[in-house]
């Protein structure tokens, strides 16, 4: 009995070291995996950190670097003692640069042509979007096809045939059949009005609409189609149904589709340089002031601190814009369905 | 409206179809069709300036002959343009699908780390950031002082040489170096559409991969790489356009220089040989990616 207990008592000493043992260099496998693992991610924390940092420091350094030569004279502007902040603090540059831009007014324009051609194209390339998305007719995919190709085009080559008839604005032919009967000449000059913004955005072709278009097509195509055969069958014809069951479902994508029309209507510089020939917005003032102050013959050196004022000024409210929308602006673009 | 009521209901969507797109139609045809048009009508013709626009007299394909043959300076830039996209379009997606795939993770900062990345979305567009890279001034005035400043690059050149490299090797990093910076500055829409790509791709399918035991890098061949790769397209295509249409682009530069010195003419030829070579090298990604694109619902 007692050397049988023994024997049992034994083995299962035997037993229980074994899995000790084996519980044991378990154990270790896994202390030693999970150290490595967590050497790793230590060590792809690190890396990550210094890539986020240094390419964050490449994006955010014009911007400081700006910041720093506006407020400081430019008599420190090569001073190898002054690096980022400045010894005499002076708003000299910011002074000159706000009058040379003829701020006040150049924001107020910008603002109104901004906020009216971006309203304007949103509710067109929405109405456009929603056609495509959600319609079938004859042509459907061609015509879409052509709206990727408005995309590919770029401004410059229309825009001198544009020029010209804003310049001698007949309506689109309607001045000219009229002024056939009358013989008077119907065609008015649009230049250096909003209206050379507001019509393009109106109908669906301002700045980036064919992106917009696409944006919200692919928006639509997204949202489940019982929303409209509801309404549909509540009564709603196609376009009460837009208006009270889409429009309200899409306030996040409008949102997004917005602030990049304003974004990019703010920083458009190009056909503003063309088409207002004696008005300034901010971005051709920007460049509009260095004729300003070459008038004045500035040092070279202050002219510089002057123009990196300006450009300070000229980007201070759209970042201010982001700064306080930005949570819509990166979260609502990954959940527009620009990817769907 | 009775002819409206008698329809049957898919013509009638048919209809409001149509009406939906109307605005746009309008817009099409008679604004960007039409100059269109009038800009190729331009680049055959000699303008003169009349009463009621601009009349013209067709003089054959005299100015395209002109570009190619004759003015020098325009092969040149456009030689350079091209050079420029072939090797910045490669970079510009492989930089924004890392920073994508960063930005993707959970990290503390992550949002302030978004802010930084798409900032370029916001300045980049316009004249700001070229005034702010003091691109204009350090060709006129200090001959490259400021970059310098940044990136010492000439010391690292001389350091390449030193170290027994070809000059061209070391000026191809000297050149990749350099790029860095325009191409962190091009990518912010890129990281954007990339990063919404990446929420798309479901969690699952790497739960599933890492129970089979694949790595890390295998998941991303074999998962991540398929499921993105419409939006990898998308991302080339719109990378390609971006960088022809850009401002400040030389090509497109030349072109409004010379509109704004009334030589309509020749600034329409310009665009219009550029926008040619745009729709040839669209048609070429297109064809050679067409195959190769995984749809999930397919």
């Amino acid at each position: 009995m007692n050397k049988g207990g023994n024997n049992l008592s034994i083995s299962a000493k035997i037993t229980r070291q074994l899995k000790v043992n084996l519980l044991n260099s378990v154990n270790h496998k896994i202390n030693k995996e999970k150290a490595l693992k967590s050497s790793g991610a230590i060590f792809w924390k690190v890396f990550r950190f210094s890539i986020l940092f240094g390419l964050s420091f490449v994006l955010i350094y014009p911007l400081l670097y700006s910041l720093s030569v506006s407020f400081r004279p430019f008599e420190e502007l090569f001073d190898p003692s002054v690096i980022w902040i400045p010894k005499h603090f002076t708003l000299i540059n910011i002074k000159d640069a706000f009058q040379a831009m003829d701020y006040p007014s150049s924001f107020l324009r910008t603002i109104g042509l901004n906020v009216v051609s971006s309203f304007l194209e949103v509710a067109s390339c929405a109405l456009t979007g929603y056609g495509f998305a959600r319609f079938k007719f004859k042509g459907k995919n061609l015509l879409f096809s052509m709206v990727l190709f408005t995309i590919i085009v770029p401004s410059q080559s229309t825009i001198i045939p544009m020029y010209v008839s804003y310049r001698y604005f007949d309506f689109f032919g309607i001045g000219k059949l009229i002024s056939l009967f009358t013989g008077t000449n119907m065609s008015i000059n649009l230049l250096d009005t909003n209206w050379t913004f507001y019509i393009p955005s109106m109908l669906g072709v301002g700045l980036r609409a064919g992106l917009f278009i696409y944006i919200f097509r692919q928006f639509f195509r997204g949202l489940p189609k019982e929303l409209e055969e509801a309404a549909y069958i509540d009564g709603c014809g196609p376009f009460s149904t837009f208006i009270k069951v889409m429009l309200p479902n899409s306030f996040q994508s409008m949102l997004t589709v917005l602030i990049l029309s304003v974004v990019w209507h703010w920083n458009e510089y190009y056909l503003t340089s063309m088409f207002f020939l004696n008005k300034w917005t901010i971005s051709t003032a920007l460049t509009g002031m260095t004729s300003h102050l070459n008038d004045t013959n500035l040092n070279p050196y202050a002219f510089v601190c002057k123009m990196q004022s300006g450009s300070l000024l000229a980007i201070l409210p759209i970042l201010i814009m982001y700064i306080v929308l930005q949570k819509y602006f990166t979260e609502s673009i990954e959940r527009t369905g620009i990817v769907g | 409206m009775k002819w409206w009521t008698r329809l049957s209901f898919p013509k009638k969507q048919a209809w409001a179809g149509r009406l939906f797109i109307l605005p746009w139609f309008i817009g099409f045809i008679f604004i960007f069709c039409k100059s269109l048009i009038m800009s190729f009508i331009y680049s055959v013709s000699k303008i003169t300036i009349g009463n009621t626009g601009f009349l013209t007299t067709f003089v054959g394909f005299k100015n395209y002959i002109y570009a190619f043959k004759s003015d020098a300076n325009f092969t040149k830039v456009l030689v350079d343009t091209l050079i420029t996209m072939l090797y910045q379009v490669p970079l510009i997606l492989i930089f924004s699908l890392i920073i994508a795939s960063i930005l993707n993770q959970k990290f503390k900062g992550r949002v302030v780390a978004r802010a930084i990345f798409f900032l370029p979305v916001i300045i980049a567009t316009g004249q700001v950031i070229s005034i702010m890279r003091g691109d204009i001034f350090s060709q006129q005035l200090f001959s490259g002082e400021r970059s310098s400043s940044l990136f010492t690059v000439m010391g690292i050149q001389s350091i390449l040489v030193n170290s027994g490299l070809s000059l061209t090797f070391a000026n191809s990093i000297i050149l990749l170096i350099n790029s860095i910076f325009d191409v962190a500055w091009k990518s912010g829409i890129q990281i954007l559409l990339f990063l919404a790509a990446l929420q798309t791709v479901p969690r699952s399918l790497y739960e599933v991969s890492e129970i089979e035991g694949a790595t890390a890098w295998e998941a991303f061949w074999k998962i991540t790489f398929p499921m993105i790769s419409p939006i990898l397209v998308l991302n080339l295509v719109y990378t390609i356009i971006d960088n022809f249409t850009d401002y400040s682009n030389k090509v497109m530069m030349m072109a409004s220089t010379l509109a704004k010195g009334m030589k309509y003419e020749y600034s329409a030829t310009i665009t219009w040989i550029y926008f040619l070579i745009i729709v040839i090298v669209l048609g070429i990604v297109g064809l050679t990616t067409r195959k190769r694109v995984f749809y999930i619902d397919e």
